[in-house]
């Protein structure tokens, strides 16, 4: 584990990954309920988890 | 603008992971090569994405959102114009002899092409001019948290320039450029919906030009007089001020953005940087410049978005981007938001004082004070080096509160330093004639014709301090830094050439390597397309052309 996260790839990945789910999610901790504000944070959230899962995928592509 | 701890724990693990790179990359950090140049290993993604970002600070960012609302798509000249030649003429031409001659630094390659008094006059400018561009950025953040959040100016400053100081104090250059791509892609992803949102709020680039003026969405049609365009800016001053002179000046001889080519693994890696680069570099203006454009249109159809005012009732520019996140973000993107404008200021930040750091380490203190030294003598120089920079970075800070624009005082220093150097470099990678003495008293000559320019003509009430009645007054303060710069560049140029002539020119066999026409071009054979560099520089120059047309 402590030499993948050696791989720069994998850590934006991991990042991108993480607040971004945490933006997909917040409307269940205690962020808005409106409709507006969910669509929002889905989009943002959403893209930021999609491009980190690619670059999560890519590191491993990349080692082997 | 106010912020949740969902906000606040975004921003927590943007600064956990910064941080943690710099850990990580502290074990690998075993000499000064590695610290101040990443023991030239990076791969090429690497480096063209940190190329790019050591220029995503918050000038740019929060700059070109200001600019896009104040002077419409003509800002894209910045990126269209002003950046993707210089970047092609970069990766084709000049990068052979950055990386072939071995140079550490820009200025090192002055050293051996001229000699050491030019190179330390380059040294001791740049070191300065990085300096204030790192106190400028932590000025800006702070004023802008301070504006948004309410955060005392102290306590952002000290905060971000702590963060920064600890991941490139641990882990040198290679922290800094890994942080730089992260950055890259938090910056892009974070302001990228408000574009897609705001878009089909507006109704679209259609529903734009309906509420714009067409000068606002036109990038070269108003261009024929000063008068006809929001910047105040004729076609000449675009093309050769910007275009030209500053262009180039900036993306081929300043030290901050070709650093991050010559850290490259290999020769290839380092031609292709800034050509690589050029393709996020030419969309860029999407996701900067646009943001601004549907701040304006929002602001004139007089919903429930209005431009901040400052206290003369004038439009405060500078608060588009903040004020679109606001409008835009709920709890959660706003955090992302905020996030991405804090890496935008730490960002430009870490790569100035990076830069900083190698120029002080090896063409000032190597140079000059302790030639001799061990390796670890010179990496423990560049670790103190990385706190005294952020020190001194901080008491800039301090000091940039007595200006007020920060993006033309940038605009004019870069005209003073910059703009001859390229004139010095031209006549030096290209005229095997070009001598030490011309070399220098050209850029001494450059610099103090910018000078005199600035003193002796006007815009917006800056300039005219050497005497009573200017002898012109611009339409508007770009233009005025355009055409110093044009003046710097044309009398660098002009002393460099003259002096030369009557001065003696190093022996051919010393300038092998170091200047075109005696440089042995090897011939290689590339495995696929995109490893060729011509055919990326074509593709880049295609698309550019097509993207000025579009938006013609």
């Amino acid at each position: 584990m402590l030499s993948r996260l050696e791989n720069l790839l994998f850590v934006i990945g991991l990042f991108l990954f993480s607040i971004g789910g945490v933006v997909f999610m917040s409307h269940f901790f205690g962020g808005s309920d409106l409709v507006q504000t969910i669509h929002v944070n889905r989009l943002g959230g959403g893209m930021l988890v999609t491009v980190g899962i690619v670059m999560i995928g890519l590191s491993f592509r990349e080692e082997q | 603008m106010n912020l949740t701890w969902i906000d606040y724990l975004i921003i927590v693990i943007y600064f956990i992971f910064v941080i943690g790179i710099g850990v990580m990359v502290k074990r690998k950090t075993k000499s000064s090569a590695d610290f101040l140049q990443s023991g030239r290993s990076l791969p090429l993604w690497i480096t063209a994405l940190a190329f790019i970002s050591a220029n995503l600070g918050a000038q740019e960012v929060i700059g070109m959102a200001a600019s896009g609302a104040k002077y419409g798509i003509m800002t894209s000249h910045f990126y269209w114009l002003g950046a993707i030649p210089a970047m092609v003429f970069l990766g084709i031409f000049m990068m052979p002899f950055y990386y072939g001659s071995r140079a550490r630094s820009v200025p090192e390659y002055l050293v051996l092409r001229f000699d050491e008094k030019t190179r330390t006059f380059n040294a001791f400018s740049f070191a300065a001019m990085t300096l204030f561009s790192s106190g400028v950025s932590l000025y800006a953040l702070a004023i802008l948290f301070q504006t948004l959040l309410g955060w005392p100016f102290d306590v952002s400053i000290l905060l971000a320039a702590g963060i920064v100081m600890a991941y490139t104090f641990l882990g040198g250059l290679t922290s800094a450029v890994y942080n730089e791509v992260l950055q890259f892609f938090l910056i892009v992803l974070g302001i990228a919906p408000i574009v897609y949102i705001g878009m089909i709020n507006v109704g679209g680039w259609e529903g734009m030009t309906q509420v714009l003026d067409k000068s606002m969405t036109s990038t070269w049609q108003f261009m024929g007089h000063e008068s006809q365009n929001t910047m105040g800016v004729n076609l000449w001053q675009m093309v050769m001020g910007l275009g030209f002179v500053l262009s180039f000046g900036y993306w081929c001889t300043d030290f901050l953005v070709v650093q991050r080519a010559m850290i490259a693994k290999n020769m290839s890696a380092a031609q292709r940087t800034p050509l690589v680069a050029a393709f996020p570099k030419m969309l860029l203006p999407f996701v900067v410049i646009l943001p601004g454009l549907i701040a304006l249109t929002l602001h004139k159809v007089g919903g429930d978005f209005q431009l901040p005012l400052k206290t003369d009732g004038r439009i405060d520019y500078d608060l588009t981007l903040p004020m679109l996140l606001g409008h835009y973000y709920p709890t959660g993107m706003l955090g992302v938001g905020l996030t991405a404008l804090i890496a935008s200021f730490m960002s430009g930040m870490a790569g100035n004082v990076t830069a900083f750091n190698a120029v002080w380490t090896y063409d000032i203190y190597q140079a000059h004070i302790k030639k001799d030294g061990t390796d670890d003598h010179y990496l423990t120089v560049g670790k103190i080096t990385t706190v005294v920079g952020i020190l001194l970075s901080i008491a800039t800070a301090y000091l940039a509160r007595e200006f007020n624009n920060i993006m033309d005082l940038l605009q004019l220093i870069f005209g003073f330093i910059n703009a001859p150097l390229f004139a010095t470099f031209m006549l030096g990678m290209f005229w095997k004639r070009t001598t030490s003495a011309g070399a220098f008293f050209g850029l001494i000559m450059g610099t103090l014709g910018a000078t005199l320019t600035h003193g002796l003509t006007v815009a917006e009430g800056k300039g005219g301090w050497l005497i009573g009645e200017p002898l012109h007054e611009f339409a508007s303060g770009m233009g005025h830094a355009f055409f110093i710069a044009i003046m710097s560049w044309s009398i660098c140029f002009m002393v460099t050439l003259l002096v030369s002539l009557i001065t003696k020119p190093k022996p051919e066999s010393e300038l092998e390597g170091l200047v075109y026409s005696l440089t042995t071009k090897p011939r290689t054979k590339y495995q696929s397309l995109h490893e060729n560099p011509y055919v990326l520089a074509g593709v880049v120059l295609v698309v550019t052309t097509y993207l000025n047309y579009l938006y013609w």
